[in-house]
């Protein structure tokens, strides 16, 4: 039977728009990357334009947990930015800086060290950025006083906070966007990927303290460090303990969430609001300092992708990495190889946020269509998405997304920051003199993830 | 009233060729203790100040975080002085930087003091440095001109 004309205008209207969700996609991404205009401007315009055209509905864009805004993602973010705020305000961070510096005894390696573990660990529950814009003050601080050049040590806690977190479902936030697109629990990153993370910690560690080993410096320098009184560093006991107390009832309530039957964020908001609560800090103080604009960018974008999502251009890509890697229900081996170096060589160059924005619903739909026979990802449950043939996918993206951001000075926001922290302090550093220290780094940390994956899942 | 009637007397002026050195201990002495940087012919540059020396002094991290000020050894701001003493004056003078000419009413270099937070205000004749404006000489003219 002929199809009616209204079948054609429908269909040719479906055409129209899977084309022009295609371009505002591409458009997108290709500005965000250019960073000729600014990130956030750019997903707002975005997901208006595709809310505006019809590719989704306000519906959908503002209320579908499949192609609309993921809230959970957002009020955590939220919920962490105001946390760290008010806990940054106690001098907490300056403190431990210092202490570990005093532990050190004011050995330039060791601090070095220390303070690369450090950002990696704190990383793990905390923002990257916010990580190494707490640490880097004292790090200026310690090396003027030892007479260190800053820069190799700016440049390892950038990288440090990258490695650490990839960790934890909290640690970063591409990890955000795959744990809420999947399904996975608190516990399922520190069961799946901290255990690798923990493993090249420790290594770089080592290497670290092997490459720097010929740093000293004389005694008298040294004990400009060791004379430190670091408890004039906490500005605000009372706070420092109120803030204490709710991070640790929060992470504990991030491992329990699971159980809970409670999302992250439910968990992130209640402490943040328990912290606001208590802590005495005028809330429009505190909400002043959250980077709204990260806020609106993954509102922005969540929108954008959820347009190639709806008009199958998501479902298109999952074919051809199928088409490419051949994965199947016994084994997506070569699919999470692909996807941890793709993902980390990407990464390295390009924003991994908007990156794992589009590859967490491509990988779904890729897992739904392999594992569910043709079934599409909405269609599909945790005992897909989960399989064991399809977590090591999962895990290679985390990996591959977020250490590949070590690979070059625009790689992470962390490591923008450090360097615009290191201009200001009057040592610029170049693209290529961080590439020195951070692509192999990335490359060690790529190839000990293949290692990881190849043991944990397919030996 | 008009600017010109609430100028300090004796300016301090300097050339931006000047070291911090020389420069220092007039800076020390004179009660704003801010200095104009004029060229060989006059012509304003920009100006310099005591708080731009510390400025210089103190580092970075004090700038990102203040209570890190606490921990800094004891002769830090001696140390890092002898350092500053041997820069010129173009190397820390502020420019470009708000100014007033002789004709603008006293309203308007209060609201240019208010609105750039500085001690002092540079008046000049066109391009030429005349002497400085201060927020007490300022007062002073107006509650002058009241009586």
């Amino acid at each position: 039977m002929e199809p009616s004309g209204h079948e054609l205008a429908q269909a040719a209207s479906s055409g129209n728009l899977y084309w022009i969700a295609c371009g505002i996609f591409v458009l997108s991404f290709a500005l965000i990357i250019s960073e000729k205009i600014h990130k956030t401007k750019v997903a707002l315009i975005g997901a208006s334009a595709t809310i505006l055209i019809g590719i989704l509905t306000q519906t959908e864009a503002f209320h579908s947990p499949h192609l609309g805004v993921d809230y959970n993602v957002i009020y955590l973010l939220i919920s962490m930015m105001l946390i760290v705020n008010i806990l940054g305000k106690s001098g907490a961070f300056e403190w431990t800086a210092v202490k570990l510096a005093k532990a050190a005894k004011g050995d330039p390696v060791k601090i070095m060290v220390f303070f690369f573990v450090a950002t990696a660990v704190i990383s793990a529950f905390l923002d990257n950025v916010t990580t190494v814009l707490l640490f880097a003050p004292v790090t200026l601080l310690i090396c003027d006083e030892l007479g260190l050049d800053p820069v190799p040590y700016l440049i390892l806690e950038a990288i440090g906070s990258n490695i650490g977190g990839t960790a934890t479902l909290i640690g970063d936030p591409p990890n955000l966007i795959i744990a809420s697109r999947a399904g996975f629990t608190f516990n399922d990153f520190i069961i799946h990927l901290a255990p690798g993370i923990i493993v090249m910690v420790i290594i770089f560690a080592f290497i670290v303290r092997w490459l720097f080993r010929h740093l000293k410096v004389d005694e008298v320098k040294r004990a400009h460090v060791l004379q430190m009184d670091e408890s004039r560093l906490i500005k605000n006991p009372a706070l420092l303990k109120k803030a204490g107390v709710v991070l640790t009832l929060t992470i504990a309530g991030f491992i329990a969430h699971g159980a809970l039957h409670l999302e992250p964020a439910t968990i992130a908001l209640f402490g943040a609001a328990l912290l606001l609560l208590f802590s005495g800090v005028d809330p429009h103080e505190v909400l002043a300092e959250v980077e709204w604009p990260t806020i609106f960018f993954f509102i922005g974008l969540f929108i954008v992708i959820g347009g190639i999502v709806k008009v199958g251009m998501v479902s298109d890509l999952s074919h051809f990495v199928i088409a490419l890697t051949s994965p199947t229900k016994d084994s997506m081996f070569a699919t999470a190889m692909v996807m941890l170096w793709f993902s980390g060589f990407l990464s390295a160059f390009i924003d991994n946020i908007p990156y794992v924005a589009t590859m967490a619903p491509l990988v779904a739909e890729m897992a739904a269509n392999v594992m569910g026979d043709g079934a599409t990802a909405s269609a599909v449950g945790n005992d897909v998405l989960h399989h064991p043939t399809v977590l090591p996918v999962w895990w290679a993206l985390a990996l591959g997304a977020c250490l590949g951001g070590n690979g070059t000075a625009i790689g992470a926001s962390a490591n923008v920051v450090v360097l615009g922290l290191a201009e200001r302090a009057g040592r610029k550093v170049s693209f290529l003199h961080f590439m020195k220290f951070g692509f192999p780094i990335m490359v060690g940390t790529l190839i000990l993830s293949t290692a990881y994956l190849w043991i944990r899942y397919y030996l | 009233m008009k600017v010109s009637t609430a100028l300090l007397a004796d300016p301090l002026t300097t050339g931006p060729g000047a070291t911090i050195e020389e420069l220092l201990p007039r800076m020390v002495a004179d009660r704003d203790g801010t200095a104009a940087v004029v060229s060989a012919d006059g012509e304003f540059l920009g100006v310099i100040g005591v708080t731009d020396v510390l400025a210089k002094v103190v580092p970075l991290y004090v700038d990102l975080k203040e209570s890190l000020a606490e921990v800094v050894h004891a002769s830090y701001l001696e140390e890092h002085l002898d350092r500053v003493k041997g820069l010129k004056v173009s190397d820390l003078m502020v420019s470009p930087v708000a100014t007033v000419q002789l004709e603008d009413s006293l309203f308007q270099a209060a609201a240019k003091i208010v609105e750039h937070g500085r001690r002092v205000l540079p008046a000049l004749d066109g391009d030429r440095f005349v002497s400085f404006i201060s927020r007490s000489s300022l007062l002073a003219a107006v509650l002058e001109g009241h009586k």
